[in-house]
């Protein structure tokens, strides 16, 4: 508990900190500079874009919905307005009361996939008062070389430094030693509940739809919670308030249609895209049975409309519809995930930003055979969330900004129903009882600026409530169901309260370098039952309960970032350690589908993870890209598995070494790869054998005790873009992607195999991703 | 959904898969590390009168290559508490060990195998396992009330045979089923992989109307006039989880799917491994008729005919 509460301490602390400095800086007369950075091609506005006084470090950024409200004393000076990408600009002022100043950046070229040039506030790597957290523009993610062509975010963030996916192609991924369900991914504030397709392979963002995605990997803020490893911010597009534009594209594996414009000029827009795979189109060419009668494919539809009244409100609903289907004969399966986000922003008296979010967010499966005789059945599972989000964020001073706000969400899950759906239905009808709960988050944070420190921090309350109407089992010591106690509806029967206290710490050695400590514990209280390691659509997400505690993180980090060359290349070092408690395992052989009493198969366990992440990236005008180096360390203990010995989880790779560079020939021509090193996975061996029932059957000693071969793979992309011609607006370019470009045989699975020849003969087989090239035509009017 | 279901789909998904994303495979060198050998033993007593196995074994190093070691020359017993049935090693078989033919097991009776002097080689000095097992407390009629008949009927999707029961599954206890078949009174459920297991979790108390309790993998092995026989085991818990586990861990591992690999439980003593299981048999028989046969080869020609 002590390292619970000195950061409280230091939290109460930092508030005492705040209001003497609030008495030090009233002593000066300020007045605020506050209003939207946009792009003025399309009206978007810009996220993280900066705002500072000329010749001083006076300055801040646009938040997520590109408002910045900047405090500066009374008189004349120079704003600079900057982002990544853009040409700056400037605005000369003279003060004498709050002013509201919108204003709007031009790209520095409106050609697609132009080759970025300049950053963030050149220093802002250095100077921005977060750690472990990694913005990628869609530039740069476009630029990466992609599956199928398909542009993936989630792959991209694989590629960072402390980012590892779960499988080899998966888009699970854990984020320093954590587990998959300890992302909490968002989209427009909604969370995802299952980011993949077609069985993990391609993510569910289709990336002409997004426009901002940002990883905290560590360092998190008080505003958000709810998860133990990382936020995966994702933002969609407003869609163009300027003119109509398409964008779209012809891959290889799906087609992509975009449209956005004006309802209104510079007032209202739209955004409407959609994506469709097609491999199943061609299904009736093979001469494969199965196939001919299969069909697998899936879609996605992103759809958002924004309003700005007037210079203090402005109104967003946006919505995301996924799906996959699979069908084969009489058997069927689907399953998507479905968003819907309705949003208001409103500024109080030019200081004061106020969002109010409604979500909704629904994961569900259905399979089916409708084979209309005794084997008939349907099968669902669905979870929603319902929730509302107030969030405040305040710049009080030139010393203090100020963020707070509340949440709360109610859930509804229904792990699985069964139903016959024939007459003769040997099933009749089975489910596991739904259950509810409710999981509420206040928080406040401060970040106090003086000379060279900044001082963050913040308190996050946390509140989890299981829901009646529920059976909640009843276990004894050996996790035997012994009974159940049963909740009337809309009864609290339990509640679990969590401090999280987040801290950090930013010291300006001089305008190149600095160094930052950070300290966040956190809770989570809704995870998914999987025990396989990348898993798949099935697996349910299930809540805290009086069984099953909170899983808790302490993380503890401390990083050096320093610039060099003009700011042209940004590195940092950063290293970590966290410790979590309660973490979820479950008993060997554990089958969690359809499994009503779950809540008996989990082992609590402990784990920890360390590591060392040196980042390098650098942007010059025709090549740019990044290079890392992780050294990683994860483990977890739980009584019961692996005999209760400690053991390294799955995502325990030690060395990481990757490097994602592009490079522009010319205006049209532009060449991009990566390259990765890493330790081979973790895997547990058979160590011998037993013949039973005329089959061989490994026999294992410790838990992810070897390793595949060591990794390595370079992917490569060529993109051409059509020549510029300036009296039409189509633009075209041809993408040709290949991935795993020399054929390496990195295993997706070590398989232990018996010989059908010669049965007493058993072999070791890989299944791996050969190369695969890819065409793809993007286009945009 | 019984486990044929599950197995079914799962096969499906990953080919869909393999398919979907060009995955390739090929054999590769691992290099592996051995362990002490351990003792292994399986076997059981049923409810049908004859001479009951039980096979005594050793673990080998995973790419050993041969045939497992067996243990010859040790000392087996079963007993319900009452009576003791000694068991004689199979002069042509070593390491199999054999009840007298006269010997059959009661529902609801408790079973515990002795082996003495078992002796692992290389091994300093002989030991005695001990293992027990109940076969499940049935309703006296069980022979007749459970299972009623069996048919089959080609499934053009899987090409392969469904064999479908009628049978009424007992509401008034959880109960854990074990499938086997025999084709002209051969077994074809030859592999740990092709003997299907189901507990009644989603169907308790059901009247079962020709659901799918077997799959038969191949469309041609199934002529008119076949007797195909199919033999329901009502197993106890426990038997049923060391199946279930037994099946999992001989499956290859698919990062999708797969839990983390184990080994699964044993019920002998001593640090051995294996299992000895007691359990009810029931059986009930059918006939292929020439009009499943057609109903097949319609199936087939529509499908060819599409082509």
């Amino acid at each position: 508990m002590l390292t619970l509460k000195s950061p409280i301490v230091l939290c109460v602390l930092g508030f005492l900190l705040f209001v003497v400095g609030n008495k030090v800086s009233n002593a000066q007369a300020k007045f605020a500079v506050s209003g939207y950075i946009k792009d003025a091609a399309t009206g978007e506005v810009l996220i993280g874009a900066t705002v500072y006084v000329k010749g001083t470090t006076l300055g801040t950024s646009t938040n997520s919905y590109g408002f910045y409200s900047l405090n500066v004393p009374k008189g004349s000076f120079t704003l600079v307005y900057r982002f990544i990408g853009y040409n700056d600009a400037e605005e000369q002022l003279t003060l004498s009361s709050d002013t509201p100043i919108n204003v709007e950046l031009q790209p520095q070229s409106l050609q697609i996939d132009e080759v970025v040039i300049s950053r963030e506030k050149a220093d802002a790597n250095v100077t921005r008062s977060e750690m472990s957290s990694v913005r990628l523009e869609m530039k740069k993610i476009r630029q990466i070389p992609a599956l199928m062509g398909e542009v993936d975010v989630i792959k991209a963030i694989q590629l960072l430094p402390g980012v590892t996916n779960a499988a080899e192609g998966s888009s699970g991924f854990s984020v320093r030693g954590g587990a998959m369900d300890h992302n909490l991914i968002l989209l427009d504030e909604a969370t995802v509940f299952n980011g993949s397709h077609l069985m993990g392979f391609f993510s569910v963002f289709n990336n002409d739809a997004i426009k901002d995605v940002k990883l905290y990997k560590g360092d998190m803020p008080a505003s958000m919670g709810g998860r133990l490893a990382s936020v995966l911010d994702i933002r969609m597009k407003e869609g163009n308030s300027k003119r109509f534009t398409a964008t779209g594209g012809v891959g290889t594996l799906s087609s992509r249609l975009t449209l956005e414009g004006p309802i209104v000029k510079d007032k209202c827009s739209y955004m409407l895209s959609g994506r469709r795979t097609y491999i199943d189109l061609f299904f009736p060419l093979f001469k494969n049975d199965d196939l001919q009668s299969s069909t697998l494919f899936f879609y996605d539809l992103n759809a958002k409309i924004n309003y700005t009244l007037n210079q203090n409100n402005r109104i967003f609903v946006s919505g995301y519809f996924g799906r996959d289907m699979f069908g084969s004969g009489e058997m069927g399966f689907g399953f998507g995930n479905q968003t819907f986000t309705a949003r208001w922003n409103h500024i109080f008296g030019n200081k004061l930003f106020m969002n109010a979010t409604f979500i909704r967010s629904n994961y569900n499966y259905l399979l089916e055979s409708d084979s209309n005789d005794a084997n008939a059945f349907k099968w669902d599972s669905k979870m929603t969330e319902t929730g509302l989000k107030l969030d405040f964020s305040l710049s009080a001073n030139s010393h203090h900004s100020l963020k707070f706000g509340l949440n709360s969400s109610y859930f509804s899950f229904s792990p699985g129903i069964v139903k016959g759906t024939s007459d003769d239905s040997f099933i009749k009808y089975w489910a596991i009882p739904k259950n509810y709960a409710l999981e509420h988050g206040v928080y406040a944070m401060d970040e106090f600026k003086i000379d060279r420190f900044i001082l963050k921090y913040g308190l996050r309350l946390s509140v989890f409530q299981n829901l009646g109407k529920a059976r909640s089992l009843i276990l004894d010591d050996n996790y035997k169901v012994v009974g159940f106690n049963d909740y009337k509806s809309g009864e609290v029967y339990n509640t679990y309260v969590t401090p999280e206290p987040r801290l950090g710490l930013i010291f300006l050695l001089n305008d190149k370098s600095s160094i930052k400590a950070s300290y966040s514990h956190s809770a989570q209280y809704i995870q998914q039952a999987s025990n396989s390691q990348a898993g798949n659509p099935l697996d349910v997400w299930f809540s805290a309960s009086p069984n099953i505690k909170p899983q808790v993180a302490d993380q503890w980090g401390i990083g050096y970032f320093r610039n060099f060359f003009d700011n042209t290349l940004e590195a940092s070092v950063e290293t970590y350690y966290k410790k979590m408690d309660h973490l979820i395992d479950f008993k060997d052989f554990a089958s969690l589908l359809l499994n009503d009493e779950m809540e008996a198969d989990i082992r609590a366990g402990k784990g920890h993870s360390y590591g060392l992440e040196l980042y390098a990236r650098f942007a010059r005008s025709n090549f740019d890209g990044w290079v890392s180096y992780t050294y990683s360390r994860t483990f977890r203990e739980t009584p019961g598995v692996n005999l209760g010995n400690r053991y390294r989880a799955t995502y325990d790779k030690p060395h990481n070494l990757t490097f994602v560079l592009s490079y522009s020939f010319n205006n049209r021509t532009s060449l991009s790869a990566n390259w990765q090193l890493a330790t081979g996975q973790a895997y547990s061996q058979p160590v011998a054998r037993v013949e039973y029932e005329g089959v061989i059957v490994p026999v294992y000693s410790d838990r992810n005790g070897s390793r595949f071969p060591t990794y390595h793979r370079l992917d490569l992309s060529l993109t051409v873009k059509s020549k510029r011609n300036l009296s039409r607006r189509w633009q075209g370019e041809w993408n040709f992607s290949v991935i795993n470009a020399y054929n390496r045989k990195n295993p997706w699975t070590i398989m232990f195999l018996q010989d059908d020849e010669d049965p007493t003969r058993t072999y070791a087989e890989t299944v791996y991703f050969p190369m695969i090239p890819s065409i793809t035509y993007n286009f945009k009017f | 959904m019984t486990s044929s279901h599950l197995y079914i789909f799962k096969n499906i998904l990953f080919a869909l898969f393999a398919f979907s994303m060009f995955a390739c495979s090929s054999e590769i060198d691992v290099s592996l590390n051995s362990t002490d050998p351990k003792i292994v033993v399986y076997g059981a007593i049923t409810t049908d009168t004859l001479a009951h196995r039980v096979e005594i074994t050793q673990t080998a190093d995973f790419f050993s290559n041969s045939p497992a070691k067996v243990i010859s020359g040790a000392a087996l017993s079963i007993t319900d508490g009452v009576n003791l049935f000694p068991l004689t090693e199979s002069p042509s078989e070593p390491g199999v060990y054999y009840t007298a033919p006269d010997v059959y097991g009661l529902i609801g009776k408790t079973y515990t195998l002795t082996a003495d002097n078992v002796l692992l080689q290389g091994a300093p000095e002989a030991k005695t396992l001990i293992a027990q097992s109940t076969i499940p407390d049935l309703d006296p009629n069980y022979q007749t009330d459970y299972l009623d008949s069996i048919n089959v009927l080609y499934n053009e999707q899987w090409e392969g045979w469904y064999v479908n029961a009628w049978a009424t599954e007992p509401a008034d206890q959880k109960n854990f089923y074990m499938f086997k078949v025999y084709i002209n009174d051969v077994l074809y459920s030859d592999s740990l992989n092709n003997i299907i297991i189901s507990d009644d979790k989603l169907f308790n108390g059901n009247a079962i109307s020709g659901a799918g309790v077997y799959f038969i993998e191949d469309a041609d092995t199934l002529k008119a006039g076949y007797k195909v026989t199919l033999e329901m085991c009502v197993v106890s818990e426990d038997h049923y989880y060391f199946m279930f586990e037994s099946q999992t861990s001989s499956h290859p591992q698919i990062p999708l799917f797969s839990p983390p690999p184990a080994n699964a439980r044993t019920n002998i003593s001593n640090g051995a491994i294996g299992y000895f299981s007691a359990y009810a048999i029931l059986r009930t028989s059918y006939y292929v008729k020439q009009r499943d046969v057609d109903i097949k080869n319609r199936l087939i020609g529509k499908r060819s005919r599409l082509q």
